[in-house]
């Protein structure tokens, strides 16, 4: 770090304690690398939030590890999958099986193990990022093998380049059984494909005309899915010169998809849709602000790990505009706690909640996906979202053993003020106010000799704090 | 029926009277201080996808029609006949029945000028009625609650499980949302209501942030069970409804409107409307789901003596394409019919059908703007400030008795 950085983070540090200020973010700050500093400190705060929003959820030995190694090391460690090969294996042949099946839910289940249980989870939370991307519903597709498929191709291309999804989702069957394309025709060519690809896929409204989105949609005519596979049908592909963005030429599909990807709106749609996802539900994510990540995003052809990279490594992502700015998706919440509580759950069971939540994998509610931020949440939701949260920690507290395993021996030795800090300082980005810390102390005291009752009597309260919904 | 009433009645009053000594409680107050009845109430059903109002409302009259529907016409054999020129898909029996019953109103040719043919785009100009607010979104009916004199939090429901829609966002309210009636029925998990009570809540002056919103859902959610908690258990005691997930909301919906609750506006959506493909039959089915459902709801309501006072609204973000598409289904169009319901509407058809050969863009022109239905609405049957939830003032339609 030079001292130029030093100086700017400095300069920056007012601005981090007063996130209201949001039209003051220096976009140049913003995006250089965080390096800690007295005012914001390298800690388990801060290891614990690029944990849950990288990975989901963590063993109390990674936070340690993570704060002994500091920021740099354990966002390398974060892009290292060595770790997840026999894992990835196995639940590959797994997959298959599933997916083979009649009951797509199943096929859900299936990724919430993954997501619950593999070493390394950031490949399956972008992968899921992608999924609402590419939303795709297993109910309508009504082929869980190309469902199944679908997802480990968004899964091996989750960290590659934007123009390599783009053409991989382009020619995916279940993409094109849910958008009703698998039979488009030369005379009248369907809409509904081009339509989502500039609305939702590339560029957003406002970007594209109605006139291009029709010539473009006669650049996917000929495209069929038989017996399950893509298929290309020449008979059926209108050749003849298409005007795209202004340009008039042969176009054909690959052509098509290049024009499309290469309009400046499609670099700042992807950089911004992921700095919301990584970053903060509501944060003003202005042009001038995004620029310099746009910027880099283009100069390296739109490949998706040196932003994602960019993102975690940079001030914005540990600064206060970020901590706790997220309200967590059903799954996301449920997932970090099967991580932090390794509790062994009946996953078709979670399915059923997580379905009544709003967010089962494989059924996104329709081509845009979930909307996230505050859509997770209305009276009834969060009221079952409680209700999820507190029997996860009853089935995990239910085993004295379980206890001694997940929490260290020191600090089940502590008293109830220090372990409830602690405890807190560990499951929630953002401190809760005296009186509800005052209410687990409490809980705390009243199974002060109980190891095992005294953590699910805290943790029961704990997960119940507004506090908790924000990840 | 009055047994079951009077029931309702006593076990509501008794659950308020219980809390009424506990925490701010402005539902359980505004229940205790008398009932709304004799206020009209208004039902908004959202067709989502796009409903294709050509073979909802067919215009049998118009060779166009066919030679534009090769395969997905509905030949005049099959269709339910209103006139000389329109009839409703043979899957519509039960709104045919309205139709004969006098409680069916047809808006024709409804849509908006520049019509936008993305779903969201348009579902959110529908929602909040063209009037753009860059900071903070509200919604047509979220704008009306506001203009509510006393807040009781359940000015609005949602019963479904996707996002609360667009519509009901309010500068100043919140509306709730609903799965289903049991949906705050105190489960006993090991944590007393009274002390999640006071965790879900403990913050203060914390208004716009996030954690204000959710301690404000937290809030709502400990007030709906206190009122909602006996509700839940007399479900099943609805009338004839078929086994539909439309017409499960519908029932719960009547149930609330029997037990005298104190909202004026409930909200449920029905999704698959988007038929690009082989739409035949998946559309039949989507409007017999549709039919047989307002029909049970309507048939419920009249037996409960509440026919006078409930109008069911129905409407889709967009129409379809005249001309069918290659894969035997349609694309996203413009202007399309919407449909109110009840006994007091002034039955048929509003206005002509738009014209099949004077198209914009291959879709139908607009006869009537949706702002004008809105505006009906809200200055005739909630006889609400239309003007002021508008923006402005809109013709209105002939619409009511």
């Amino acid at each position: 770090m030079n001292q130029n950085t030093i100086q700017s983070i400095g300069s920056n540090l007012s601005k981090e304690r007063a996130p209201s200020c949001l039209d003051d973010i220096d976009p140049a700050w913003a995006w250089q690398a965080y390096h800690p500093v007295t005012d914001s400190p390298w800690n388990r705060r801060r290891a614990a939030h690029l944990l849950r929003r990288a990975g989901f959820g963590y063993r109390w030995s990674e936070i340690e590890k993570a704060v002994l190694d500091g920021p740099q090391n354990s966002i390398d460690r974060l892009f290292d999958f060595s770790v997840n090969q026999s894992f990835d294996e196995a639940m590959e042949t797994t997959g298959q099986v599933v997916a083979s099946r009649q009951d797509a839910r199943q096929l859900s289940a299936w990724w919430l193990l993954q997501m619950s249980q593999i070493p390394n989870a950031l490949e399956d939370r972008l992968t899921l990022f992608w999924h609402g991307h590419f939303a795709t519903n297993a109910d309508k597709v009504q082929d869980n093998r190309a469902v199944f498929s679908q997802c480990r191709q968004l899964r091996r291309l989750c960290l590659g380049s934007f123009a390599e999804l783009v053409n991989g989702i382009a020619r995916d069957p279940a993409m094109l059984i849910y958008l009703d394309t698998t039979d488009n025709r030369k005379t009248r060519p369907n809409e509904n494909f081009a339509r989502e690809l500039l609305e939702l896929f590339c560029l957003g409204p406002g970007n594209y005309t109605e006139a291009d989105l029709q010539q473009l949609a006669r650049c996917f005519t000929g495209w069929e899915v038989r017996t399950g596979r893509f298929h290309f049908n020449p008979h059926q592909y209108d050749d003849g010169v298409k005007s795209i963005f202004g340009k008039r030429e042969r176009f054909n599909a690959e052509m098509a998809l290049g024009q499309v990807i290469a309009q400046p709106a499609c670099a700042t749609f992807v950089v911004r849709k992921l700095v919301r996802y990584f970053i903060s539900d509501e944060l003003q994510l202005s042009e001038p602000l995004l620029d310099p990540l746009v910027k880099e995003f283009r100069s390296s052809g739109n490949a998706v790990k040196p932003l994602v990279e960019s993102i975690f490594r940079s001030n914005l992502f540990f600064s206060e505009h970020a901590m706790g700015a997220k309200i967590r998706s059903p799954v996301e919440l449920a997932i970090f706690l099967l991580r932090v509580l390794q509790v062994d759950f009946n996953m078709l069971q979670l399915v059923g909640q997580l379905e009544s939540l709003g967010q089962l994998p494989f059924f996104p509610p329709n081509v845009k996906g979930w909307e996230g931020g505050r859509s997770w949440i209305n009276a009834a939701t969060l009221l079952g979202r409680n209700q999820l949260c507190r029997m996860l920690v009853r089935k995990a507290t239910k085993d004295p053993r379980s206890i001694r395993h997940l929490f260290p021996h020191a600090l089940l030795q502590e008293d109830s003020e220090v372990f409830v800090d602690r405890l807190c300082e560990l499951w929630l980005a953002i401190a809760p106010p005296e009186e509800s810390k005052r209410l687990l102390i409490e809980g705390s005291e009243r199974f002060r000799s109980q190891p095992q009752q005294r953590v699910a009597e805290t943790l029961k309260l704990l997960v119940s704090l507004p506090e908790f919904q924000l990840g | 029926v009055n047994t079951r009433r009077t029931f309702l009645k006593s076990s509501i009053a008794s659950s308020s009277l219980i809390s009424l000594s506990g925490w701010a409680p402005g539902i359980l107050r505004s229940a205790a201080n008398g009932s709304p009845h004799g206020e009209k109430v208004l039902v908004v059903l959202q067709l989502s996808g796009g409903n294709d109002g050509l073979n909802t409302v067919i215009p049998y009259g118009d060779d166009e029609y066919f030679r534009n529907r090769f395969t997905l016409a509905i030949p005049q054999s099959n269709l339910l006949q209103l006139d000389n020129y329109h009839g409703l898909h043979p899957s519509l029996k039960g709104f045919e029945r309205l139709w004969q019953h006098r409680k069916l109103s047809i808006i024709q040719g409804v849509g908006y000028p520049e019509p936008n043919r993305s779903h969201f785009e348009s579902m959110d100009l529908w929602h909040t009625a063209h009037q753009n607010t860059p900071s903070v979104r509200t919604g047509w009916l979220g704008r009306w609650s506001s203009t509510l004199p006393t807040e009781t939090q359940l000015e609005a429901i949602h019963f479904g499980t996707e996002r609360q829609p667009l519509a009901l966002a309010s500068a100043t309210r919140t509306a709730l949302s609903l799965r289903s009636l049991d949906t705050f029925r105190n489960e006993s998990d090991g944590l007393s209501p009274e002390l999640w009570k006071r965790i879900a809540t403990a913050r203060v002056n914390e208004d716009s942030g996030l954690l204000g919103y959710l301690q404000k859902n937290a809030g709502m959610a400990w007030e709906a069970s206190q009122r909602l908690d006996r509700i839940g258990q007399l479900t099943a005691s609805g009338s004839k409804y078929p086994q539909t997930e439309l017409a499960r909301k519908l029932s719960m919906v009547s149930t609330l409107i029997e037990a005298d609750f104190p909202t004026r506006v409930y909200y449920v959506a029905m999704d698959g409307f988007d038929t690009h493909a082989n739409q035949g039959e998946s559309h039949a089915g989507l409007l017999k789901e549709l039919g047989d459902a307002a029909e049970a709801f309507l048939d419920d309501l009249q037996q409960q003596g509440n026919g006078e006072r409930v109008l069911l609204f129905v409407f889709s973000e967009f129409g379809r394409r005249l001309r069918e598409n290659a894969s035997r289904g349609t694309d996203h169009g413009a202007a399309a019919p919407v449909f109110v319901l009840g006994n007091q509407v002034r039955a048929g058809l509003v206005t002509r059908h738009p014209s099949l050969t004077d198209l914009q863009g291959g879709d139908l022109k607009h006869r009537v703007d949706y702002r004008q239905v809105y505006w009906t609405l809200l200055h005739q049957w909630l006889k609400a400030d239309a003007k002021a939830i508008l923006g402005r003032d809109y013709d209105p339609l002939d619409l009511f008795r």
